[in-house]
């Protein structure tokens, strides 16, 4: 009867322990993973631009690494840092990232406009721009 | 008459360039015009809420573009499916692996018309309640929705527009999102904790410049 106590205890704290680590267990974050794709953001948008579907297909979801100069830096609601990114200085913006607050150390120099910075992060698609999600600025 | 040649010259000179500032200046407000017309945000916000018998899920997406033209009333947003978060640890981690495909379903969408745009003044500071109606597009579904939100117009005349309003899908459709989502989610996933009711909260918050 003791030992069916114990086992029992045994069992309801394995389960709690389960319960809480599904419960708190943190969000997806693209730190610490290697990326799916190096590519030229140029490349990237191109790559939708000439046929979404096979883009979606080949990115989406992917993390991907890219570089370009830093067009526009806005915050959504949230107060994360959200970078519209182009092939050169002054062109159009072809990448959307928004950078993961819990990994975002960038100071304001970072993101001056002008800035070729390089990040990391999960594409989601294409809207106006090739979209990132919890970007991470990379050195 | 003119006394003369120079003075001639002169006021012909004086001629072309209030000529030539004129057309600039009407050149300039026109474009004004034009910008202050179609407003847009990048960076919007839908917020997602839907309960099953064992939990509530919420979702949001913070990289929804959205567009407000003043001038007409048209409103519209377009997001994608996999800029959604969700709120649950685990289940972020599921909807962002490789088993959740969103092939077919990747964009919604939203194009809608304020209904009581005569109400508005987008060119003073202040709050005004919105009424606005449209077709949200998800996939190939299309569905007709009437929402009542809040806008506010900032002193420098940059817009905030919210609303939270709740729509109940059809059981049919219930049915369809909860095979979908068995389909394409990990069996190892309770799927019990991921299914949806007919009852879903909506939220959405616009920025726009």
């Amino acid at each position: 009867m003791k030992k069916l106590g114990k086992l029992s205890l045994v069992i309801i704290t394995v389960l709690t322990c389960i319960a809480l680590f599904i419960i708190f267990q943190p969000q997806y974050s693209t730190q610490g993973i290697e990326p799916d794709y190096t590519v030229k953001i140029g490349q990237l948008h191109q790559s939708f631009e000439q046929n979404e579907s096979q883009a979606s297909q080949k990115y989406i979801g992917k993390v991907i690494e890219t570089s370009g100069f830093v067009i526009e830096v806005n915050k959504d609601v949230t107060g994360a840092n959200v970078l519209l990114l182009s092939n050169t200085k002054n062109g159009d913006p072809q990448i959307l990232c928004t950078l993961d607050s819990k990994y975002d150390n960038s100071s304001e120099g970072d993101l001056k406009i002008g800035t070729k910075v390089k990040v990391k992060g999960q594409c989601t698609g294409m809207l106006l721009e090739v979209v990132l999600k919890n970007g991470i600025l990379l050195d | 008459m003119f006394n003369t040649q120079i003075e001639y010259k002169m006021r012909n000179k004086l001629y072309l360039i209030l000529m030539v500032s004129s057309t600039l200046l009407a050149l300039t407000f026109s474009l004004n015009d034009l910008s202050a017309q179609k407003m847009t945000c990048r960076t919007g916000h839908v917020s997602i809420e839907s309960s099953n018998a064992v939990s509530n899920i919420e979702a949001d997406n913070y990289q929804v573009q959205s567009t407000l033209n003043t001038e007409t009333g048209d409103v519209s947003f377009v997001g994608l499916t996999k800029s959604f978060s969700l709120e649950s640890g685990a289940l972020d981690k599921a909807f962002n692996s490789q088993y959740v495909n969103v092939d077919g379903y990747s964009k919604f969408k939203y194009q809608g018309k304020l209904t009581n745009l005569d109400e508005i003044d987008f060119n003073k500071a202040g709050e005004y309640e919105f009424d606005v109606i449209g077709d949200l597009v998800v996939g190939e579904s299309k569905r007709r929705t009437q929402v009542i939100g809040t806008l506010i117009v900032n002193s420098d005349l940059t817009i905030q527009a919210y609303s939270d309003f709740s729509i109940k899908i059809e059981q049919a459709n219930v049915d369809q999102i909860n095979t979908l989502l068995k389909e394409r989610i990990s069996e190892s996933i309770n799927f019990e904790v991921l299914g949806v009711s007919r009852d879903i909260n909506l939220s959405v918050l616009f920025n726009y410049r």
